[in-house]
């Protein structure tokens, strides 16, 4: 592991963000948590080579809103999204807008890791 | 007489006008004075006037052969020259031809005086045309042949004929017309004995008047010709006889004064003879024409309130057929009352409501109506029998017969039921809903039966009425379809979006628990296990568990109803309230819900929403059960009752496929259904349902369907 790689990781719930914070950064990587989307705008700056990975359902503004922000300000960084429960229609959606990967909770450690794999590589 | 005369009534006419003719000659020719050849009354002509106007021209040719031989019988006999008896003849015909001829081109109805036209056209033609003109005919006669004086004949000739057309004619025919019903034994016994009283009246009046001064001088201050006397009595006739009161108080009264001027009486005694009785004449002639009028306008009323009243009546059907499809919920029975009190009205022995044109679900059904004493014809298969009809009927048409010549030569199947059904009536209205004929209102009778044009507009009202009703209730039936749907849907969405929160809810605590055993697993992998790490993700993962059964606990508490409402009830009404929920449902689905109770009390203690529920699920089921059989097999019977050991039982039986074998133990299991649709929880919650009462639920199946035992405890009757 040469560069340390970053992931943020946004979800509402502190359960799940603790979770996954430990499995990610057992894996290796920096791992950032906002419990909120405008807790992630609010940053000053992310880092990169970084991976967005976002709850698609949360009170206030959803995952796919603020994939949709992001796009509006210019900056496509790479977004893994996650749901309880997804239809079909949604994960069309949320791929044709430029995510790389729509998972279901729970979600199994190696489906995750090469999703983050996969858009870390989209840094370059 | 009627315009299509039964044969006998074609023999009767030439006797009947001869002996009349030979009657009202004799009268005439007593009342001639002499050497004066015209008669101060002639009432032949006016008998041949209203002979002509009660036959068909056709036939007038007959009557006045039937006259000639009696003329000239009578009048040789007189003394008269055969040159002067042949030339009266043609003037005495000229006279009643011309009558008949301007009162048939003047009136509506030429034999009838119940109207002020028909009446005015009577005067005007028979009362002084024909009189006036064929008398220049007449004098010249006279004149010519014995010498008279033109204008002295004339003048005798005009007011005596006037007189007798007047008096002779309407009292002629209406007698005849009354005789007639008097013969069928329509008149009422008061009308008659009230005619009697006024016969005698007119008669008494006119001696009084008109005979011997004796009598008349009796009564101090009278003056020597009380002519005005009679007027109240041809009032009376007027109001309360008609034009053939007066006609016959007229007549009366003439035949009076002429036999009291022959017999050397007159009322104006400084005149000759023959001035005075016409100038009684000419009094008389005035007097009665107006009162004639009179009488006819008093019949216009008569015909206006008549027709008002039958408005009204027509009204009230109307108002009554539309009213019956608001005030009762069951469609069936107000058509049926509707077509009861249109066969009063109309007087059909049969009426129906048929269906026409593509079938239109359960709509599709004939309603019919047989009058008390003729035969029922058994639903809608018997106007099937008409093909003909029916078809014109489908095209819009609306198709009368009166008779079976009615029925055109091609619709030999419609003829022959015509015939075997002995009609001798059938009507059928055709009624559209939109675009298409849906239907048809139809009406027949065993006896004969005209239907006049305002009937006809009368039926295409009542028929407009019950295709609206029609069209109501199939909106009604569509509504109720669609309210079906939406509850469907609105149940799909809310199980849907429940499923969608669930898993939501549940998700995220699993999302954590994986995640952190993941992670511990990978910790306790590694060359340096951290073990606060791993003691706090175990921690977590502990919270996520309670989270998670949290979550289940919250779902069960919303589902479960948190207080069940024990009373008593009867199981009977449990079921019955369920029945009656499901009506509409049964009715579109066309299932049939039979229920059949023991007879035994089967009093409980339970939850009657609870248990609704659960009897509502056990019935439903059955109902989805039978999706695929014929409409007809379609029927759940539910048995209610003891079974004997002190438990109350329901037995819902379906006649479906039955289920899957070996599925008989899954069914009350939560999710399983053998349906495309629904959640599988109906016989699951019917079991907690029941078992929560200390009720036991059993399923049987077989090829032939399932039946359904519900057990459930009877209560302690009460001290």
């Amino acid at each position: 592991m040469t560069a340390l790689r970053t992931v943020y990781l946004i979800d509402d719930d502190a359960s799940v963000r603790r979770g996954l914070g430990r499995l990610l950064k057992s894996a290796g990587y920096d791992v950032i948590t906002c419990d909120t989307p405008e807790a992630f705008l609010a940053l000053e700056s992310y880092r990169k080579p970084s991976c967005l990975l976002l709850d698609i359902r949360m009170p206030g503004m959803t995952g796919l809103e603020l994939q949709r922000a992001l796009h509006e300000e210019g900056s496509h960084p790479p977004i893994v999204l996650l749901s309880g429960h997804v239809d079909a229609a949604t994960k069309e959606w949320a791929m044709s807008e430029g995510a790389v990967a729509v998972l279901s909770k729970p979600v199994d450690y190696d489906t995750l890791v090469n999703a983050i794999e996969l858009g870390l590589s989209r840094n370059r | 007489m009627s315009e299509r005369p039964a044969p006998f009534r074609l023999a009767l006419i030439a006797p009947v006008v001869a002996a009349f003719y030979y009657a009202g000659a004799q009268i005439g020719l007593a009342l001639t004075f002499p050497p004066a050849t015209t008669s101060v009354l002639w009432p032949p002509n006016a008998i041949l006037t209203a002979a002509l106007l009660m036959v068909r021209p056709r036939l007038w040719w007959l009557c006045l052969a039937a006259a000639l031989p009696v003329h000239i019988l009578l009048e040789i006999d007189a003394g008269f020259s055969a040159r002067l008896v042949g030339l009266l003849f043609v003037t005495n015909c000229s006279e009643a031809l011309l009558a008949a001829l301007t009162v048939r081109a003047l009136s509506d109805a030429p034999a009838q005086f119940d109207s002020f036209r028909r009446v005015a056209a009577f005067i005007a033609g028979a009362g002084l045309f024909a009189p006036i003109v064929s008398s220049f005919g007449d004098a010249a006669v006279v004149h010519l042949v014995r010498a008279e004086n033109y204008w002295d004949v004339w003048r005798v000739r005009v007011f005596a004929n006037v007189l007798t057309e007047l008096s002779v004619a309407p009292a002629l025919i209406l007698g005849w017309q009354g005789a007639q019903s008097l013969i069928a034994s329509r008149a009422r016994l008061r009308s008659v004995i009230e005619s009697l009283v006024f016969v005698v009246a007119v008669l008494a009046l006119a001696i009084f008047v008109f005979g011997r001064p004796g009598v008349r001088d009796a009564m101090p201050g009278t003056p020597p010709t009380p002519i005005v006397l009679l007027l109240p009595v041809f009032g009376w006739a007027a109001m309360r006889f008609g034009v053939g009161g007066v006609s016959a108080a007229l007549l009366g009264s003439a035949a009076v004064a002429s036999y009291e001027t022959a017999e050397g009486q007159r009322p104006f005694a400084t005149l000759p003879p023959v001035d005075s009785l016409i100038a009684v004449q000419m009094i008389l002639a005035v007097v009665a024409m107006p009162l004639m009028l009179l009488a006819g306008l008093l019949g216009d009323r008569r015909q206006a309130a008549a027709n008002l009243a039958a408005r009204l009546r027509f009204e009230e059907l109307l108002s009554g057929i539309a009213g019956s499809f608001l005030s009762l919920t069951d469609h069936a029975v107000a058509l049926r009352t509707s077509m009861m009190r249109v066969s009063e009205f109309f007087d059909a022995d049969h009426v129906a409501l048929i269906q026409l044109g593509d079938a239109d679900g359960e709509l599709e059904s004939d309603n019919e109506w047989s009058g008390p004493g003729v035969m029922s014809l058994k639903g809608g298969a018997a106007w099937r029998r008409f093909p003909s009809a029916m078809a014109r009927a489908l095209n819009g048409e609306t198709v009368v017969w009166n008779t079976a010549d009615a029925i055109p030569n091609t619709a030999t199947q419609d003829f022959l039921s015509f015939d075997e059904f002995r009609f001798r009536f059938l009507a059928i209205l055709p009624f559209v809903d939109g675009p298409t004929v849906r239907g048809a209102l139809v009406l027949a009778t065993t006896h004969d039966r005209l239907l006049s044009d305002s009937d006809l507009v009368q039926l295409r009202l009542i028929a407009d009425v019950l295709a609206t009703a029609r069209a109501r209730r199939r909106a009604e039936l569509d509504a109720q379809r669609s309210r079906h749907e939406v509850a469907q849907i609105a149940r799909r969405a809310s199980m849907g979006e429940l499923a969608s929160a669930l898993a939501h809810q549940l998700n995220q605590p699993l999302a954590g628990i994986m995640a952190n055993a993941q992670a511990a697993q990978r910790l306790l992998g590694s060359a340096t296990p951290a073990a606060a790490d791993v003691h706090e993700g175990l921690v977590d993962i502990v919270d996520d568990c309670r989270r998670a059964s949290d979550v289940i606990q919250r779902v069960r508490d919303m589902v479960a109803p948190s207080k069940v409402q024990m009373a008593p009830l009867d199981l009977a009404d449990v079921v019955r309230e369920v029945a009656m929920l499901l009506s509409s449902d049964t009715l579109i689905r066309r299932v049939r819900l039979s229920l059949e109770f023991g007879g035994e009390a089967t009093p409980i203690r339970g939850d009657r929403v609870l248990l609704q529920q659960a009897v509502l699920n056990v019935i439903v089921n059955a109902i989805d059960a039978m999706a695929d059989q014929r409409v007809g097999d379609r029927v759940v019977t539910v048995w209610t009752g003891s079974s004997g050991n002190s438990h109350a039982r329901i037995r819902v039986r379906d006649h479906g496929a039955g289920l899957p074998p070996g599925s008989e133990a899954q069914v009350f299991e939560p999710f399983f259904s053998t349906k495309t649709t629904g959640l599988g929880m109906g016989l699951a919650i019917a079991r907690s349902i029941i078992e929560s009462h200390g009720g036991t639920i059993e399923l049987d199946s077989d090829a032939t369907g399932v039946v359904v035992t519900i057990n459930l405890p009877v209560a302690e009757i009460a001290a």
